[in-house]
C-alpha cells in the first residue's frame, strides 16, 4: 500500500511539474531535476536525493522539487524529513494543494492520523477527485473502523485514480470490506469477483464473496463456502463463518460441528465459545450456553457482545440479577436494539413493570414495528395499572408475530370488559367480543357469556359458555351455563351444569351462590322439595353471614314446597321439607304454622300439637288468610287433641264456640276440624262397641256436615249393629256408589238375613272396589264354600 | 265364708294317689277308633310305654266313655294323664296342661266332613232336616255350628242335632235312617249308600294332658316319653303337642258377630285449599355480572 501510493504520488509529482517547467528558466536546475527523475525511474533513490537537493541549492523556489524530494525521504523511510521538506515548501506556497496533499499523506505515515486526516479531508472537500488523498483517507477510515466513510473515499479513488496505476488488488479488497462492514454486501461481493475475475487465487477475494454471500443470505452462502473449503485451515474464520450460517439454517450440527473446528484452530479466541453458545441457545439448552458464553468471556472479557450473549443465556436460566448485572455495562456495537430489548425481557422475567416502562417505552416508540418491543411495552404497562394504554401495544404486539401478546392481551380485555359490565353492557360486550376474537380463552367466554345472559340473550350466553366448558372445567362457566339453560327454559339442563358448577366449586363459597341458584330454578320449575335439597346442600359450605340468608330461603321454598304439597294432598312431604327447615333454618312462625298443618293433616298429632302450643304461647298469628290468622292455631290444637277419645268431647265443644267467630278461610277449617274429632271418636268408640258414644259423635259430625255421605253410611252401621236390619240396608244402598265400605255392611246386613247370596255378592263387589278390611276375604271364602258360589240360601 | 271354704274344697283336686299308680284316662268319643276294645289297647299299650319312665311307679290305662265320669275323675285326682278328645277340651276352655298331639296319616290334625244320605248334596238340602254327630261330651251344638260350620248357620237350621257314641256309630245312624247326614272326623270309612257332601274344618286329633295337680317330674318325663310311642290302631302316636292349634278350636266356639267397617275419611282428607289461598313463593337468582367479577 505504502509502495503503491509512493508510486502515484510520484506520478502525480511527475504531472504537476510539467505544468510548471515553464516558469523555470534555470537551467541547471532543470537538468538537476530531469537526472533525479531517471534516478528514480531506476529507483535509485540516494542518487534521486543527491540530486534533488542540489538542484533545491540552485532554485529553492521550485516547489515541485520539494515535493518530489519529500517523496524521496518518504520512499526512503525519511517520514521526519520529507515533512520538514513540505513544512518549508508550504511557507513558500501556503495555497498550494500538491504541497498539502503530500504534507498530510506524509503526517498519515509518520502517526499524526488527525492531523493529517483532516489536511486531507480539506483537501478533498475542494478536489474530490484527488484519488492520492482519497486513498489515504479510505484507509485511514477502514482503519478506524469508519467504514461507510472508508467505502466513500475507497469509491472516489477508485473513480478518479489515472489509468496508469490500475490493477491495484490490495486497495480494491480494502474498498471491498469496507463496502461489506459497512452493509452493503452486494456492492462488496462485486468488487469482491472484480478482483478474482483478474486473479481467481486470490484468497481475500475468495473469502469476500463468501463472506458478503452469508451477509446476503445464508442459503444462497452455503456453496460459495462449500467452495472455499480449502481455505478453513489457513483461515479458520471459514468455519466461524459457516457456523453462524448453518445456525441460521437451522443445521445445529453443522453450526456445532463448525464451532468446533474453529474452537480448536483458535483455542484461546471467544468466537468459538460463543458460537457454541449460540448453537445451545437454539437447542433451548441454557446451561450449556451459560457455560460456552462464560468461556468466550474468559477468552475476551471486554468483549460486550459476549457478555450480552451470556445475559441472554442467565435470563433463561432464571438467573435474572445476573443477566441484569451483565446488561448494565451497556449495549455492545451494533446489538443496541438487541440489548434494549433483552434488558426489557429481564425487567418483565423480574416482573419490575415500572421499571420496564421506562426502558422500553421511548425506544418502543421509536420501533413500532418491533413485535418483542410492543410486548414488552403492553405488559409494562399492565403492571404500572394502564391497562386500556396496553391493549394498542399488545394488539400489535401480536399482529407483528408475537406469541406471547395474546394473553395479556385477553387479559387486558377481559379486565376492561368486566370493570364495564357493571356500567355498560354493550361497552363490555364490545370488549369481550375483541378478546374471544384474539383466543379461545374460557375467561373470555365466561365474560361475555355472563354480559350476553344479562343482556337477556340466553340463546347467545348458551352458545357462548358452552365453548367455554367445552375447554375447561371451570366452575363459574358452569354456573353461568346453568343459568343461560335456565333463561333458555331447559331446566333439566341447567340442573345437570348446576351439578357441575357445585363439585366444580368445591369448597369455594361461590358454591353456596350456585347451590341458591338451583334452588331458585327449582322452585320456579315448580319443584320445592328439590329446592329445599339444594339449599341444605348448600349449608354445608356457608359461613355464617351466608347461613342467614340461606336460611331465609330455606323458609321460603320449605313453605312453598309444604304449600303444594299439602294443595295435592301430600302433608307426609309436607311435613318431611319443613322440618327440615326447621333443622337448618330453626324456629320461625311461618315454618312452625305449615308445620302444624300439615302435622295435622298427616295425623302427626304429637308434632302438631308441639308445634301449636309454642306459637299460643307467643300469642302468634299464623300466615293465613283473616280470621284464620288468628283462629287456626286454636282450631288446629282442638282438631288433633279431639283425635283421642278421651278429649273428644272436649276438643268439639271448644271448636263449637270458635265456629262462631270463625269466617273464610277459618269457617269450613273449624268446620272439618270438628267433623273430623267426630268422625274419629265416633270410630273408636264403634271399636270399642260403645254404640251410643258412636252413635253421639256420628250425630254432631253430621251437625257439621250434614250431607256427608260416609257419615250416613256411619249412621246406618250403627243401626246395623243396633239390629236395625232393614233399616241399614235401606240407608247403605242409598250411598253404596259413594262409599264403597257400604257394600261390606251391605253383606253383614244380608248375612244376618241369612241371604248369604246378596251377602256374598255385596263382599265380592266391596272387594272389587278395592275397599280393605281384613275379614272380609274369609267371609267371602267361608260363604263361598258352604253355599257354593252360585248361591243357595240357608 | 263358709261357702267360698265348701267351693275352695270341691274345686282342689285330690292329688296323687296313696298306692303310688298312676292312671291315663281317655275320653275321646269323636276319634275313629274301631270300637272300645280299640280304645282300651290304646291306652294300656300307651301305660306301658309311660311306665318305664314313671320312676317306679305303675301307670294303667283307662277308658271313658262318657265326659261326667271322666271330669269326676280327673276332679277326684284318680285320673293324672289324658288322652282326651279335641272338642271336649275346647268346649272345657282347655284346663289342662297339653303334653303332645296324637297322630293319624302323619298329622296332628284331621278335617271332619259331613256325610249325607242318598240325595243330600248341598248343605242347604239339609235346612230342617236331622243330623247326627258323635258326641263330645260338651258344647256339642256350639261345635257343630259355630266350630265346625264356621256360623253360616245357627241352632235353627236343623231340625235336631243326634249324638251318637262315635262316629262309626253315627254314620250308621244315617246309613239306618234315623238321621239324614252326619258330621264326624275324616279317615271313618263312609258306610256304602252315603257319601260326603262337604268337608269342615279342621280339628286336632286327641291330645295327651297333664291334668290339674299331676306330678311335674312325670310330665317332664312324660311328655318326653310319649313321642317315643308307636302304635298301630287309630292313632300311629304322639308329636309335641300344639296348644295354639287347640286355643284357636276353643275361640271358634262362640258365635262369630260380623261386624263391618266405618267409612272414616282419612287425615289426608284435611282440605287446606281455602288457607294457603293466594300463596306464591320466589326465590331471587344471583347476579350473573358480580359471578365474573
Amino acid at each position: 500500500m505504502k509502495r503503491l501510493l509512493i508510486v502515484a504520488l510520484l506520478l502525480g509529482s511527475a504531472t504537476q511539474a510539467r505544468q510548471i517547467r515553464a516558469q523555470a528558466e534555470d537551467e541547471e536546475t532543470e537538468v538537476l531535476a530531469g537526472d533525479a527523475r531517471r534516478a528514480i525511474a531506476k529507483q535509485d533513490f540516494p542518487r534521486a536525493a543527491e540530486l534533488l537537493d542540489h538542484a533545491l541549492r540552485v532554485n529553492p523556489r521550485r516547489i515541485d522539487l520539494y515535493i518530489l524530494r519529500a517523496s524521496v525521504h518518504g520512499v526512503l523511510g525519511e517520514h521526519d524529513k520529507a515533512i520538514t521538506v513540505l513544512r518549508r515548501a508550504q511557507q513558500l506556497a501556503p495555497d498550494n494543494d500538491n504541497v498539502a496533499t503530500a504534507l498530510g499523506i506524509e503526517l498519515v505515515q509518520v502517526g499524526k492520523t488527525d492531523e493529517g486526516t483532516a489536511m486531507l479531508e480539506k483537501i478533498v472537500a475542494r478536489q474530490p477527485r484527488r484519488f492520492d488523498a482519497q486513498a489515504v483517507l479510505g484507509h485511514q477510515y477502514a482503519t478506524r473502523g469508519e467504514w461507510a466513510r472508508a467505502a466513500t473515499a475507497f469509491a472516489a479513488y477508485f473513480d478518479a485514480r489515472p489509468s496508469a496505476i490500475a490493477g491495484e488488488d490490495k486497495l480494491r479488497i480494502e474498498w471491498a470490506n469496507a463496502e461489506l462492514r459497512a452493509g452493503d454486501a452486494v456492492k462488496a461481493r462485486g468488487l469482491y469477483e472484480q478482483v478474482l475475475a483478474s486473479n481467481k487465487h486470490n484468497d481475500a477475494a475468495r473469502l469476500g464473496v463468501a463472506w458478503s454471500a452469508a451477509a446476503i443470505d445464508c442459503k444462497g452462502a452455503m456453496s460459495a463456502l462449500d467452495a472455499i473449503a480449502d481455505l478453513e485451515k489457513q483461515y479458520p474464520e471459514v468455519s466461524l463463518v459457516r457456523g453462524r450460517c448453518a445456525l441460521i439454517l437451522g443445521r445445529i450440527d453443522d453450526a456445532q460441528g463448525a464451532a468446533e473446528r474453529y474452537r480448536k484452530a483458535r483455542p484461546d479466541a471467544g468466537d468459538g465459545w460463543a458460537l457454541s453458545g449460540d448453537v445451545a441457545l437454539e437447542q433451548k439448552n441454557a446451561g450449556a450456553a451459560e457455560a460456552a458464553f462464560t468461556k468466550a468471556l474468559a477468552a475476551d472479557g471486554k468483549n460486550h457482545v459476549y457478555s450480552f450473549k451470556l445475559a441472554r443465556a442467565e435470563r433463561r436460566l432464571g438467573k435474572l440479577d445476573a443477566a441484569a448485572h451483565l446488561l448494565e455495562v451497556g449495549a455492545p456495537a451494533g446489538y443496541e436494539d438487541d440489548w434494549t430489548i433483552e434488558y426489557g425481557e429481564v425487567l418483565y422475567a423480574r416482573g419490575d413493570g415500572k421499571a420496564l416502562a421506562a426502558h422500553i417505552g421511548p425506544w418502543s416508540n421509536a420501533h413500532p414495528d418491533h413485535a418483542t418491543g410492543q410486548f414488552l411495552t403492553g405488559v409494562a404497562l399492565i403492571a404500572t395499572g394502564e391497562t386500556a394504554d396496553a391493549i394498542p401495544h399488545l394488539d400489535r404486539a401480536r399482529a407483528l408475530g408475537e406469541p406471547r401478546a395474546a394473553k395479556p392481551l385477553i387479559q387486558s380485555l377481559d379486565a376492561l370488559a368486566t370493570a364495564a359490565a357493571s356500567s355498560d353492557l354493550g361497552k363490555a360486550r364490545a370488549l369481550f367480543e375483541q378478546a374471544a376474537q384474539v383466543g379461545d380463552d374460557p375467561a373470555t367466554f365466561r365474560g361475555l357469556g355472563a354480559v350476553l345472559l344479562a343482556q337477556g340473550d340466553a340463546s347467545g350466553a348458551v352458545k357462548t359458555l358452552e365453548k367455554a366448558t367445552a375447554k375447561t372445567n371451570d366452575a363459574v362457566a358452569w354456573h353461568l351455563l346453568a343459568r343461560a339453560y335456565q333463561n333458555g327454559k331447559a331446566p333439566d339442563q341447567a340442573r345437570n351444569a348446576f351439578a357441575k358448577a357445585i363439585k366444580a366449586y368445591g369448597s369455594d363459597p361461590r358454591a353456596v351462590a350456585a347451590g341458591s341458584d338451583l334452588a331458585a330454578l327449582e322452585l320456579a320449575t315448580g319443584r320445592g322439595e328439590q329446592a329445599v335439597d339444594a339449599l341444605i346442600a348448600a349449608f354445608a359450605g356457608a359461613d355464617a353471614a351466608t347461613k342467614t340468608s340461606l336460611a331465609k330461603s330455606l323458609v321460603i321454598a320449605a313453605r312453598a314446597a309444604a304449600t303444594d304439597a299439602m294443595r295435592t294432598g301430600k302433608f307426609g312431604v309436607a311435613v318431611r321439607v319443613l322440618r327440615d327447615a326447621q333443622k337448618y333454618a330453626g324456629d320461625s312462625t311461618e315454618v312452625q304454622c305449615d308445620l302444624a298443618l300439615a302435622a295435622t293433616g298427616n295425623g302427626n298429632r304429637d308434632l302438631a300439637l308441639d308445634q301449636l302450643h309454642k306459637l299460643e304461647s307467643a300469642k302468634a298469628s299464623c300466615p293465613y288468610p283473616a280470621p284464620a290468622d288468628e283462629l287456626a292455631i286454636s282450631i288446629l290444637i282442638a282438631w288433633n287433641e279431639g283425635a283421642s277419645l278421651r278429649k273428644a268431647e272436649g276438643a268439639l265443644a271448644r271448636l263449637e264456640r270458635i265456629r262462631t267467630k270463625a269466617r273464610g278461610a277459618a269457617e269450613p277449617l273449624a268446620r272439618m276440624a270438628a267433623r273430623d274429632i267426630a268422625l274419629r271418636g265416633a270410630q273408636e268408640a264403634y271399636a270399642n262397641g260403645n254404640l251410643r258414644l258412636a252413635t253421639k259423635f256420628l250425630l254432631t259430625a253430621k251437625g257439621y256436615d250434614r250431607n256427608n255421605p260416609e257419615l250416613i253410611h256411619d249412621l246406618a252401621v250403627i243401626d246395623l249393629a243396633n239390629g236395625n236390619v232393614d233399616g241399614a240396608i235401606a240407608q247403605l244402598s242409598q250411598i253404596k256408589d259413594e262409599v264403597p265400605e257400604a257394600y261390606v255392611n251391605l253383606g253383614v246386613a244380608y248375612d244376618r238375613k241369612h241371604d248369604a247370596q246378596a251377602a256374598l255378592d255385596a263382599w265380592k263387589k266391596a272387594m272389587a272396589l278395592g275397599v280393605r278390611y281384613a275379614p272380609l276375604k274369609d267371609w267371602i271364602d267361608a260363604k263361598t264354600r258352604f253355599w257354593g258360589d252360585g248361591g243357595g240360601t240357608p | 265364708m263358709k261357702l267360698f271354704l265348701i267351693l275352695a274344697l270341691l274345686c282342689t283336686p285330690v292329688i296323687a294317689r296313696a298306692d303310688d299308680t298312676i292312671t291315663i284316662g281317655l275320653y275321646a268319643p269323636t276319634a275313629p277308633f274301631g270300637g272300645t276294645g280299640d280304645r282300651v289297647s290304646f291306652v294300656n299299650a300307651l301305660a306301658d310305654h309311660l311306665s318305664s319312665s314313671a320312676g317306679g311307679r305303675k301307670v294303667q290305662g283307662k277308658v271313658f266313655s262318657s265326659a261326667g265320669a271322666f271330669a269326676a275323675a280327673v276332679q277326684k285326682g284318680d285320673v293324672q294323664f289324658a288322652i282326651v278328645d279335641a272338642p271336649y277340651a275346647a268346649a272345657q276352655g282347655l284346663p289342662y296342661h297339653i303334653l303332645a298331639s296324637a297322630v293319624r296319616g302323619g298329622g296332628s290334625t284331621g278335617a271332619w266332613i259331613l256325610v249325607g244320605r242318598a240325595g243330600v248334596a248341598h248343605l242347604s238340602d239339609l235346612k230342617g232336616k236331622k243330623i247326627v254327630a258323635p258326641a263330645t261330651g260338651a258344647k256339642q251344638g256350639a261345635f257343630i255350628t259355630n266350630a265346625l260350620f264356621e256360623g253360616e248357620i245357627d241352632a235353627t237350621f236343623f231340625d235336631k242335632i243326634l249324638d251318637a257314641a262315635d262316629p262309626k256309630s253315627a254314620l250308621t245312624m244315617v246309613s239306618v235312617g234315623k238321621a239324614d247326614a252326619a258330621v264326624v272326623p275324616s279317615g271313618v270309612e263312609v258306610p256304602g249308600g252315603l257319601s260326603t257332601v262337604m268337608t269342615l274344618r279342621s280339628i286336632g286329633w286327641p291330645m295327651f294332658v297333664a291334668a290339674p295337680g299331676a306330678n311335674a317330674e312325670l310330665e317332664k318325663s312324660f311328655a318326653a316319653a310319649i313321642t317315643s310311642f308307636s302304635s298301630g290302631g287309630a292313632f300311629s302316636g304322639f308329636a309335641a303337642g300344639d296348644a295354639g292349634h287347640y286355643r284357636a278350636l276353643a275361640g271358634s266356639f262362640g258365635k262369630d258377630v260380623k261386624k263391618g267397617p266405618l267409612a272414616v275419611p282419612p287425615p289426608a282428607r284435611l282440605s287446606v285449599r281455602d288457607l294457603l289461598e293466594g300463596r306464591s313463593f320466589t326465590l331471587p337468582s344471583s347476579n350473573v355480572l358480580d359471578l365474573i367479577k
